[in-house]
């Protein structure tokens, strides 16, 4: 028999060996933490575990992996999972037997941890081979209340059979009770919401010696060390804890997937200021106690920047439909006197609900930048927000946003933007300290803004626009030729784009990926100008104009076509500890990388962030390079509608 | 006898001879291809460049001192350039001559826009610090800008001849503020001696034809190497014919020669100051690894010093071998300082010293864009229109369907191609034939050659009604009207040579089919009672009195006499004559036009602009039959910038809108195709909108033609008034509006007659 043939005969039987003695060997040291395998007996000196089920009372049919979706009813105060609608008191049951493995009756004590796995720094660094860093600023908890250590467990017989332990956990907001999100005696769980992913659960179970050496900052997770938190994953699972004799840390096999996806057709809310015109609210959009509880998202007004002052032409049309040209807008954009322009300031909607409507029966939302009609002149952005902040998380929308571009490549003025916005810039969220000179501290300001260790902002975006790509180096500003306003030669105002802006098909917009990283120099390959990144094989271009620059972008080319014309498209910020990426796709099983940056380029915020699709007027000097100029292109003559069917974060 | 050892030694020794002669031949012919014997000159000298001096603007002041007469502790006799006295900076005098100017002390200060000094200046050696100060302070003496330009005296121990140029803001120009100009030895250890003299101090007003038209300006350069440009006559033997991104030209450093292309250009040359920005593009063809490219620009002041620069380089990694690429490059400039006479300088240098091809490279100069007018005022928050005041709504002429093909012929359906309409043929519309829809003709009438079309509304197309080659319709002007009182238009022809008059009619036309079948009759030629014509007389027609019938008004533009004239079987009867003030028709200043504007009047009244120093006053003449007056009201257009009428050719009286009472279009081309659609009322004239066009083919419409030519008639319908519009765009170099000499079809824009209605 061949050495292949033999090791393919016997390699089953080659594990089960190996298997029962790894098992054997763990539970004769009783310390090792263990992942729990179904069924299987984890066992020390002084007892023995088993049938670890830590959601015993949810999806009974799945023993691996459980999914469940946030509950958005009575969610402002932050999510709790389960909720009373999910399951019978809100909590989840876990249950495991222990064993008695003593001659007496053995007093045990016990613990529960939970973990989110998904969007986590590792608890142990390989390097220092200490406790990662920001292992502390893991998700994970306990039971709710945190003045809660290990729990007794009644007495266990020493009668060499397994007896059923059960209690019940849940996860919330500020597990660990932190005074961060406590304001005014109020803790506010939903300054730090449960993230989305995947959670593991942890079960410690002890003999009162072992439990006397757990550090309090270990039994109680609200404690710290050092003024840090530990994670009690890493203390088990990695530190001192793996050497207690006669403890069992477990963790179970069966991990719980949170999924927020929020019903679009429950309505949005409008947070209001008193003069706020309700002309428009109705049962799913406005302002009352319903919709305050249930609505998952709410109006979003763009901030009004007043020195974004445009003179714009006046001239009112439908981009889009009206075909309009190329030359129409050499045109208009030549041969206007200043005293016929607009000056306006891109505005946000006066009456809330009127450009943004709820479906409950499509479950979707539609938003509309107003159409114009002489004397009411406006460029009005239009957008919403999510109303529940998270921290990490997939972001997943299918949107039917507008077209950009009409058929003759003309630039209709918005920008689609699908992004991540800080949900407070306060101090109980402000992002992680920046070590390397701080951060600028704000993100109006200018190059000369002072520098802070810490701040609140944060911005991911997706801004989709009509604007060349910044690199590599050499393909930027492109040459555009100079109009002159000389209406007896045509060519002389009508100039045609330089080929790199509207090149073989006028169908090019670009997908601009943005991460605010305010600037602060910690990432180890910080740096200004074009720099090529690669990640799985592709390469990506960031830029950053100084290094003051408070954002790192990286830009791609696209069709407006796809992107825009099809019945709905995906995109998706992939928003990591140590990475975002964002995604773009038809179908939900082949989204592709337009974007892709690291902590080694940019600092990844870690604060809380909401969603906000919005469709905007930008002023495009704000966007250098830009072959159309906001003041130029017409206000529009029709509501320029967007759809959003689905929000996924998960 | 050579022997034949000779012979072969001979036969060797030629051999040798020949091989090394030729061969030192094709080695020259190598050392030709890639290695010139002689050196190149360096092709970024500035002083290559022969430069001009340039005019700034409007002049509204200038004052000179030739420092005679001037009290200063400056002064000096120790040398001049005039007289015996100079102004003189030293170790020990650190400030020249001021010169000072009160705001307030310069005509229409408020348009000053830049100050020129022009002096002379001597220095015995190189400074660097001597400074040319111009400082605006207020009232209290408080400094409150400074601008200031290096003095360079190229040659030394002469005398030199200085010009620099200073901006101004416009916030500077306070009447109070005072300007003062002064030369200053900021360091005053490193001047020794510099001696001022003859110092003229201009200020200058922005031009404002100059400012709102840029066409004398040429900012966008393409030198794709297929010609050799003048700009780079010094550097043609680097352009050759190899493997081009475009054509077969490329300019060749494949002997890594160091310059690529340098171009160089007077700033007032390209653009307006202020000078924004320099984009410039280049395809790089490397022919080896290792390449390196510079994009460079520079500018030199009037001494060829180079004061400011700015580069792009890119590396190597991103110009692959064997491969085009493009490099693009922006170069902000100074916002301030330029003056037009500065040098411009850009550059593409081979950093990387390697073999490479260059093509395509573009340079666009790209100025501060003014559109003209005042900034607008409104609010658009809170926006309410206001009388003859912009934004105004736009109105639309809606494209109506006439089987042209929309090509330049009037007709053009299956082989008939009848009608070429161009705007500088003449045309004349009216009632003429009496069709049972009562719509008008239009005539056109193209050198000798005249012709009637009429639309039909069966066949929506244009049928060629008559056509002549009648010479009284050539050497004449044209009116029309019914003037022998039978219901349908007629032809005058007026020839003020012969000073006669001849009446065209035209008999009724039975129905659409009927081609060419109209009689017409020209009557005798006629002269007026107690009128005789004039070569200054202006001819009008309408139903001034109410008396529903057509009168022909004719005055003569230099005395101001005019006679109001019928026509009957008898001829031309005097109705009304008498005086008013020529410079209502003077036809340099005065334009007018007439028509039924009023729907409370029952008859025709005539408006009349008069444009002086820039400025319109209007005037409405209504004739008054009691007194057999024009009564004469003058029209205050209120508050407003805008032109009612002001080319008598382009303002068109009719039902655009309703025909309760005519409206008129006015259609300004000075400088964009205006056109706007005005009413009329008991104070005044009302701007209805501007006017814009619907339903054109593609993005062809008619206002982005270089030439239009619009004809109103009722061709359509008795009620609505539409327009023949001729669209052309003209070849000819200097275009101006007015006539073209030829004609040019762009495809992208092809020359076109369409009708146009106003939307119901």
């Amino acid at each position: 028999m061949s050495m292949k043939r033999f090791l393919s005969t016997y390699f089953f039987y080659l594990c089960l060996c190996c298997t029962g003695l790894l098992l054997l060997l763990q539970a004769c040291s009783g310390n090792k933490p263990v992942e729990e395998k179904e069924k299987k007996e984890l066992a020390c000196a002084a007892f023995s575990i088993q049938n670890i089920v830590p959601i015993a009372n949810y999806q009974p049919d799945s023993t691996a992996h459980k999914i469940i979706y946030l509950d958005y009813d009575h969610a402002m105060d932050g999510f709790r999972v389960p909720t009373v609608r999910q399951t019978a008191g809100g909590e989840f049951t876990f249950r495991f037997e222990l064993k008695n493995n003593t001659s007496a009756t053995e007093k045990l004590f016990y613990k529960i941890y939970y973990q989110n796995e998904s969007y986590k720094f590792p608890e142990f660094d390989s390097l220092t081979k200490k406790e990662h860093e920001f292992a502390e600023e893991n998700f994970y908890g306990s039971w709710e209340n945190t003045g809660t250590g290990f729990k007794e467990i009644p007495a266990v017989p020493a009668d060499n059979a397994y007896h059923k332990i059960e209690g019940t956990i849940s996860i919330v907001g500020n597990p660990r009770n932190e005074e961060r999100y406590i304001q005014n005696g109020e803790n506010n769980r939903w300054e730090r919401n449960p993230r989305v992913g995947n959670y593991s659960f942890l079960l410690v179970v002890c003999t009162g010696k072992d439990l006397s050496a757990i550090p309090e900052h270990i039994k109680y997770i609200s404690k710290k060390s050092e003024d840090h938190f530990v994670n009690p994953y890493y203390y088990y699972l990695y530190g001192d804890g793996k050497n207690l004799s006669n403890s069992i840390a477990a963790k179970a096999p069966m991990q719980l997937k949170v999924v927020a996806k929020p019903d679009l057709g429950k309505g949005i809310y409008i947070d209001e200021g008193r003069s706020a015109d309700r002309t428009s609210y109705c049962a799913t959009c406005g302002k009352d106690t319903n919709l305050y509880n249930i609505a998952p998202v709410q109006q979003f007004m763009n901030y009004v920047d007043s020195s974004t002052k445009m003179d714009n032409i006046p001239v009112i049309a439908d981009v889009l439909k009206d075909n309009y040209s190329q030359m129409d807008y050499n045109w208009n954009k030549s041969f206007y006197k200043k005293n016929e322009l607009i000056p306006i300031v891109v505005q946000t909607s006066k009456t809330p609900c009127k450009t943004v409507v709820s479906n409950p029966k499509e479950k979707k939302i539609i938003i509309k930048n107003p159409g114009t009609k002489f004397g009411e002149w406006k460029k009005e952005s239009v957008g919403i927000t999510t109303r529940h902040g998270f921290t990490y998380g997939k972001y997943r929308v299918k949107v039917k946003m507008t077209e950009l571009l009409n058929k003759n490549g003309v630039w209709n003025g918005i920008t689609n933007a699908i992004w991540l916005l800080t949900q407070q810039q306060a101090e109980w969220n402000s992002r992680r300290n920046c070590s390397k000179d701080g951060y600028m501290a704000t993100y109006w300001g200018g190059a000369g803004d002072k520098r802070v260790p810490v701040v609140g902002y944060s911005e991911i975006d997706f801004e989709i626009l009509k604007t060349p790509p910044y690199c590599p180096e050499n393909v930027f500003p492109p040459v555009y030729k100079n109009a002159q306003m000389n209406s007896k030669n045509v060519c002389a105002w009508n100039v045609s784009l330089p080929e790199d802006v509207a090149g073989n098909n006028n169908d090019k917009i670009t997908v601009a990926c943005t991460n605010w990283d305010m600037a602060c120099h910690e990432p180890k390959n910080f740096s200004v100008d074009c720099n090529e990144i690669q990640h799985n094989g592709q390469s990506f271009y960031t830029h950053r104009w100084d290094s003051n620059y408070r954002a790192l972008t990286e830009k791609k080319e696209e069709s407006d076509d796809e992107l825009f014309r099809s019945d709905y498209f995906y995109f998706e910020i992939d928003w990591q500890p140590t990475q975002i990426t964002w995604r773009i796709g038809k179908e939900l099983n082949n989204m592709r990388v337009v974007g892709y940056m690291n902590d080694a380029v940019t600092s990844i915020p870690n604060n809380q962030m909401l969603l906000v699709i919005t469709q905007e007027y930008h002023n495009t000097s704000w966007w250098p390079g830009a072959p159309y100029a906001q003041d130029k292109i017409p206000f529009p003559l029709n509501d320029i509608t967007g759809q959003i069917f689905d929000l996924t974060i998960e | 006898m050579p022997t034949s050892s000779d012979l072969k030694k001979r036969v060797l020794t030629a051999a040798v001879f020949v091989f090394c002669f030729s061969g030192f031949f094709i080695f020259r012919a190598k050392r030709h291809r890639h290695q010139p014997v002689i050196a190149k000159a360096n092709p970024a000298l500035p002083s290559l460049f022969k430069r001009k001096a340039f005019q700034t603007g409007t002049l509204l002041f200038s004052g000179f001192t030739d420092l005679e007469n001037v009290s200063d502790k400056s002064i000096t006799s120790e040398k001049s350039f005039s007289g015996i006295k100079s102004s003189k900076l030293s170790m020990a005098t650190q400030y020249g001559f001021t010169f000072t100017k009160k705001i307030s002390d310069i005509p229409s200060y408020q348009s000053l826009n830049s100050i020129q000094l022009q002096f002379k200046c001597w220095m015995r050696n190189d400074i660097v610090s001597a400074l040319y100060v111009l400082s605006v302070e207020d009232k209290d003496g408080k400094n409150i800008y400074q601008q200031s330009r290096q003095i360079i005296c190229a040659t030394k121990y002469e005398w030199n001849d200085l010009q620099y140029s200073y901006s101004i803001d416009p916030k500077l120009l306070d009447p109070e503020n005072m300007i003062r100009l002064y030369a200053w030895n900021k360091e005053q250890n490193q001047l020794r001696e510099l001696y001022v003299d003859d110092i003229r101090v201009s200020f200058f007003a922005e031009d404002k034809k100059q400012k709102n038209e840029s066409s004398d300006f040429t900012s966008n350069f393409l030198y794709d190497f297929e010609t050799v440009d003048s700009a780079l006559m010094v550097q043609k033997n680097d352009i050759r014919e190899a493997a081009a991104h475009s054509g077969k030209m490329v300019f060749d450093l494949s002997d890594a020669g160091e310059y690529g292309p340098v171009v160089n250009k007077q700033l007032g040359d390209v653009c307006l100051l202020p000078v924004k920005k320099v984009n410039t593009r280049i395809w790089v063809y490397p022919l080896e690894e290792n390449a390196s490219v510079e994009l460079d620009v520079a500018l030199f002041n009037a001494a060829d010093e180079k004061y400011f620069i700015q580069t792009k380089k890119i590396a190597a990694t991103l110009l692959p071998k064997n491969k085009w690429t493009k490099i693009n490059a922006t170069f902000p400039l100074p916002q301030d300082g330029t003056t037009p006479e500065d040098l411009i300088q850009v550059l593409v240098l081979n950093k990387g010293k390697t073999k490479l091809l260059l093509d395509d490279f573009e340079i666009v100069y790209d100025d501060v864009k003014q559109a003209p007018g005042d900034p607008s005022m409104i609010n658009a928050s809170d926006f309410t229109p206001q009388r003859n005041k912009p934004p105004f709504k736009t109105m639309y002429l809606n494209k109506q369907e006439i089987g042209n093909a929309n090509s330049p012929f009037i007709i053009n359906a299956g082989n008939t191609q009848l009608g070429d309409f161009t705007p500088g043929d003449e045309y004349a519309s009216g009632h003429f034939c009496g069709n049972a829809e009562n719509t008008d003709q239009v005539i056109q009438i193209k050198a000798a050659e005249i012709a009637m079309y009429g639309y039909c509304p069966d066949k929506k197309q244009f049928l060629q009604l008559w056509k002549s080659n009648e010479k009284a319709f050539v050497a004449s002007e044209k009116i029309t009207g019914d003037f022998d009182n039978n219901h349908t238009d007629d032809l005058l022809l007026i020839n003020k040579k012969r000073k006669i008059v001849q009446l065209v009619s035209f008999s009724p036309l039975s129905n659409c089919s009927v081609i060419l079948n109209i009689a017409y009759t020209v009557q005798q030629e006629q002269t007026f009672e107690n009128w005789n014509i004039t070569a200054d007389d202006i001819f009008m027609s309408g139903d001034f009195n109410g008396d529903h019938k057509t009168e022909l008004l004719i005055v003569n533009s230099k005395i101001g006499n005019w006679g109001m004239f019928q026509h009957d079987a008898a001829g031309w009867k005097n109705v009304a004559a008498n005086k008013m003030d020529p410079a209502y028709f003077n036809a340099q200043t005065s334009k007018h036009t007439s028509g039924h504007f009023y729907a409370d009047k029952n008859k025709d009244v005539v408006f009349i602009s008069v444009t002086e120093k820039e400025k319109q006053t209007y005037t409405l003449l209504e004739f008054n039959s009691a007194r057999k007056q024009f009564d004469v009201k003058n029209i205050t257009p209120g508050d407003t910038d805008e032109i009612f009428f002001k080319h008598a050719n382009n303002t068109f009286a009719g039902d655009f809108e309703s025909n309760a009472a005519q409206e008129f279009v006015n259609l300004n081309t000075d400088w964009r195709f205006d056109l706007k659609l005005i009413k009329t009322d008991a104070a005044g004239f009302n701007i209805m909108g501007n006017v814009d066009f619907k339903g054109y083919p593609a993005d062809h419409n008619p206002k982005y033609y270089e030439f239009v030519k619009m004809i109103p008639g009722h061709f359509i319908s008795k009620e609505k008034t539409a327009f023949i519009v001729i669209m052309r765009n003209c070849a000819d170099k200097n275009f101006n509006g007015d006539a073209c000499k030829q004609y040019e079809n762009l495809d992208y824009l092809p020359n076109s007659t369409q009708l146009y209605q106003f939307e119901q």
